[in-house]
């Protein structure tokens, strides 16, 4: 069943991106780019907090250090794009390791609060240090790579459709990389430190080693989206990076789409980035309902929206046999 | 018989619905106008004031049988797309409305981080123009698709500089600046430089973040330099509360803003006692107006009109965007086309502020009578003070 | 030393919200992230009561408290007393929905333009130079007393001791025949009400406005996180740190990176002490 339902969801995942391309709709494009966007972010949160447990509320700053520094690059440096999309994701995973073994003493909502402030002094600094980010001015005239390939097989990275090819790529492998992962002894490990850390290191795994690694993941992929973003955009400036607008929301597409999940991030990513586009409704109705929304998927699904599949096969099973939990 | 004769009367009633809806096609047209504008998140307050004056202006245009455009009547149809506040939702909006595959023309844009989101999208795009009625921007020679008919943030820097020249026994210069406000912020050094080469000496350069609500810091480190006057830039409502708490702490010297601080912010703050010796340096709002005789009529009648439809006094920006709609209805006109970008681009390049009488605000005529110089336009500023619960002004700056 | 007053002021504000916020973490567990909303609402109210039925101040502020504590009684009857089986995660999320749903209807009603509560003494002390508005005086002792209060009432009375033991083990604590579903609802309740109080006082001095609660509860939890949880004495002089630090570092350092301040503070504590300043025991 679940086997059948992965299968589905990549002929889904690339019957979806293909349809985009072909509608070639600057809106959906532009809206399916978000959605992407949101989904890796969501992706690298899984490694430590779906998978590892740690809740990690300070994604923005990764994310923030892989835009500006994807905006650095092409602006003050002019290099290609290629250059930010390795540099940036080694920047971010070297600074999660540095900072990572500190961090990652606290547990629970200490760790939660304590990469809140990492993520809310990041902000602070991008918005104060004028000199450098441009303040709240920010940054544009982020160039987009220009045509890659040759002759038909050619793709220009300046228009929409380029990049909206470009970021497809780099989201379905990031999404099989994650499937890999999701199957491996590290991420095995991971959940074995969510369940029972002092048991996982009992069993002679250094523990501290898989979280740290877990937790450059996350700032790896987090930057990897902000360099994305940055490309997407063209243009930075420290408000989307802040705490309500991204590491909070990346948080929530995790958790209301399923924390550990494969799908989870896609499915998360999907409702709550398209609800708020496909709603006509005023404003603050529209917030209302999307709050609503969160509530009733959580109460509903609290292991998100990936468990939908499982909740109503077991509830068919339940209804066959007065059946435990 | 009874069958035919209900079936002829379908018939006819059938024709004659054909007949009244080509009828009605020929006679209006719509025009569909997008508005971009901050309805939710930090900027509604002056968002929401600013939709609702560029409500109130389509209203009056299609109330006055539509506008004329060539050989066509428009009934304007006002498409309003929310940015949240953020940039991603502003540029998501703006590929929305591009994505129906006609020419856009767009209004609003209150954010400088919104605007400098999309202007990536739309800088080479000849299907696009947006007049900018908010964001305190600067505009390069390559921004062909924006206008900006709203004072620009330069001006404000220069005309405190000369405000502060003018006042005798003032030596030190206290600066509070709020950090979100893109268009202040990029100013800053400026109004350093020129305040330095005039003479002053500024004791103090402090931040807060917009929607702050203590400003007991701030105050203290700039009291601490014993200044003779504090510049305050930012919204009306911030800058009541730092008045405010500055006097609280003590400071009881000159104090001069720029922040279109209306009447509603000082009663908010509960700052009335604290407003003596504050000066407010603005483009004037339709009070100033009315209390400053400069096309006071026009501006009561837009006043009385906003008040009537929205029932609250309109914003800082309000004046500037029902004045938008129009340059852009009748630079429309002027190029005899709804679709025809380029044309109207060099009709809005040579308008001329009297061929739109509808502008309430004191523009200052660029070459040749034009509104917009490349463009950006000009504006008296007013130097407002608060007396007997509102403000009036005390005089222009040309 | 005029930064020392205005961090206690500020200060006060968040001891108050935190101290609210540390026993309903610590008897529920709840990671109630809408813990602002009742400081938002008893901010709010009191100038709509005055204005609609011409109520006289201290009613109104008395009201505005009372809602506060409805709304926390609220959440928890209705909600989150029903949720005891779900995982954290769906907790925070669910606390989160309710800030997004409670302050998108506050802004539709009452707007986001930021107001203060008209009506409390004007005077401002001058001692020395050093200007002391005499509401910041009473918000100060008021979030001393009403420490004061909550501790007594943890340590002496009956329903004091029995959220005590929810505290320690809820499990053991039904065992024993508390009517946990009951005590929910009053820590819930008197959380809520000292967020209240927070509102209201905060209202009086400073100016409030409808989006405020989210940042408010963002405040709160790092006082009761650095603080070191399930201490009520440690959220209150928490509070008055977190305020203290903001203030100096604003006004000696760089006002731009306030926030800041009070972030590498907390952090710099958690590198030293991983369970908070007032940690009493080694792991919650």
């Amino acid at each position: 069943m679940v086997e059948r339902f992965g299968y589905v969801g990549w002929v889904l995942l690339l019957g979806g991106l293909v349809g985009i391309y072909l509608l070639n709709d600057g809106y959906y494009t532009t809206v399916a780019l978000l959605m992407m966007l949101w989904a890796i972010l969501a992706i690298g949160l899984n490694f430590i907090l779906g998978y590892a447990g740690y809740f990690h509320l300070g994604l923005g700053a990764f994310y923030g250090l892989g835009a500006y520094g994807a905006a650095a690059l092409g602006t003050k440096y002019q290099m290609p794009m290629i250059v930010a999309l390795i540099v940036m994701p080694i920047a971010g995973a070297i600074l999660s390791a540095i900072i990572g073994p500190l961090l990652l003493r606290t547990r629970d909502l200490y760790f939660a609060v304590a990469t809140l402030a990492l993520g809310m002094i990041i902000s602070d600094v991008t918005n104060n240090w004028v000199s450098v980010t441009g303040g709240p001015i920010g940054i544009g005239g982020i160039q987009r790579p220009g045509v890659i390939g040759f002759g038909a097989f050619s793709i220009d990275g300046r228009t929409l459709p380029g990049m909206f090819i470009i970021v497809s790529t780099i989201f379905v492998a990031l999404m099989i990389a994650a499937a890999i992962a999701r199957k491996s002894n590290f991420v095995l490990i991971l959940r074995g430190i969510k369940s029972d850390d002092l048991m996982t290191r009992s069993f002679g795994f250094p523990t501290t080693v898989y979280k740290v690694a877990a937790f450059a993941i996350a700032g790896a992929i987090s930057a990897l989206g902000g360099v994305l973003y940055a490309h997407i955009v063209q243009y930075i400036s420290p408000e989307p990076f802040t705490f309500f607008a991204a590491s909070f929301q990346a948080f929530v597409v995790l958790a209301v789409g399923g924390l550990g999940s494969l799908w989870g991030p896609v499915l998360g990513s999907v409702l709550l980035t398209g609800l708020p586009e496909f709603l006509d409704l005023d404003p603050h109705m529209k917030l209302i309902i999307y709050g609503a929304v969160l509530l009733i998927v959580t109460l509903v699904l609290p292991k998100g929206l990936a468990s939908a599949a499982q909740v109503i096969s077991r509830r068919r099973k339940t209804a066959m046999k007065e059946g435990t939990e | 018989m009874l069958t035919s004769k209900f079936r002829k009367f379908r018939l006819g009633a059938g024709v004659a619905g054909i007949i009244s809806l080509f009828a009605s096609s020929a006679i209006a047209e719509t025009l569909t106008l997008f508005d971009l504008e901050a309805l939710s998140g930090p900027g509604q307050t002056n968002g929401v004031a600013q939709a609702n004056a560029v409500k109130l202006a389509v209203e009056k245009i299609n109330e006055s049988g539509g506008l004329q455009v060539g050989d066509t009547t428009y009934t304007i149809e006002l498409d309003v797309h929310d940015d949240r506040s953020t940039p991603t939702a502003g540029v998501t909006a703006v590929q929305k409305m591009l994505s129906y595959g006609k020419p856009v023309l767009m209004v609003g844009s209150l954010s400088g981080a919104v605007t400098g989101a999309y202007l990536p999208i739309v800088r080479d795009r000849d299907d696009f123009i947006s007049i900018v009625m908010g964001a305190a921007i600067t505009l390069t020679a390559e921004d062909k698709a924006l206008y900006h008919p709203r004072v620009s943030v330069e001006q404000y820097t220069t005309s405190t500089v000369t405000y502060i020249k003018s006042l005798p026994d003032v030596k030190r210069v206290g600066i509070l600046t709020d950090n979100k406000h893109s268009g202040f912020v990029q100013q800053t050094p400026l109004l350093q430089e020129l305040l330095t080469k005039e003479g002053f000496e500024v004791v103090g350069s402090e931040e807060f973040s917009f929607g702050a609500t203590q400003f007991g810091p701030q105050i203290s480190a700039l009291v601490r330099g014993n200044p003779d006057i504090i510049n305050i830039r930012g919204y009306g409502g911030d800058v009541a509360r730092a008045i405010k708490q500055a006097r609280d702490l003590g400071y009881t010297g000159q104090i001069v803003s720029s922040s279109g601080i209306v009447a509603k912010d000082v009663t908010d703050a509960q700052a009335d006692a604290a407003m003596t010796d504050v000066r407010d340096l603005f483009v004037p709002l339709a009070n100033d107006l009315i209390e400053g005789a400069r096309n006071s009529e026009e501006a009561k009648a837009f006043e009385d009109a906003y008040q009537a439809a929205f029932k609250e006094p309109s914003g800082a920006t309000s004046l500037s965007a029902y004045g938008g709609v129009y340059i852009l209805a009748r630079a429309l006109q002027k190029a005899g086309s709804v679709d025809d970008i380029p044309a109207i681009r060099t009709a809005l390049d040579e308008l001329t502020l009297d061929e739109v009488p509808e502008i309430i605000e004191p523009m200052i005529p660029q070459d040749g009578g034009r509104i917009f110089k490349d463009h950006q336009s000009y504006f008296a500023l007013v130097v407002r003070q608060w007396k007997d619960g509102r403000f009036i002004p005390a005089g222009f700056v040309e | 030393m005029q930064d020392l007053v205005n961090g206690l002021a500020q200060g006060a504000i968040y001891s108050l919200a935190g101290v609210g916020l540390v026993l309903i973490f610590s008897v529920v567990r709840v990671p109630n992230f809408a813990h602002g909303e009742p400081v938002m609402v008893a901010a709010m109210l009191p100038v709509t009561l005055m204005a609609l039925f011409n109520m006289p101040l201290a009613l109104a502020l008395v009201l505005g408290v009372v809602a506060a504590i409805a709304l926390g009684i609220f959440f928890s009857v209705a909600i989150f007393s029903r949720l005891s089986k779900y995982p954290e995660v769906s907790l925070l999320i669910i606390s989160l929905a309710l800030v997004v749903m409670i302050s998108s209807l506050a802004v539709m009603f009452w707007g986001d333009a930021a107001r203060q509560t008209p009506g409390s003494p004007s005077t401002v002390l001058n001692w020395g130079g050093v200007r002391i508005p005499v509401m910041w005086i009473i918000i100060f002792f008021m979030a001393l007393a009403a420490t004061v209060a909550l501790d007594a009432f943890i340590r002496y009375t009956t329903p004091g001791r029995a959220m005590r033991a929810m505290a320690l083990n809820p499990f053991a604590a039904k065992l024993m025949g508390i009517p946990v579903a009951r005590y929910h609802a009053l820590a819930f309740g008197i959380g809520s009400g000292l967020a209240g109080v927070a509102g209201a006082l905060f209202s009086l001095a400073f100016a409030v406005q409808s989006s405020m609660g989210a940042a408010i509860a963002l405040k709160a939890f790092i006082v009761i996180i650095f603080a070191g949880m399930g201490s009520i004495w440690g959220a209150f002089a928490g509070g008055l740190l977190l305020g203290l630090v903001e203030s100096y570092g604003a006004s000696y350092l760089s006002s731009g990176y306030r926030d800041t301040f009070g972030f590498i503070f907390l952090l710099g504590v958690l590198l030293i002490k991983p369970n908070g300043l007032f940690a009493r025991r080694a792991n919650g």
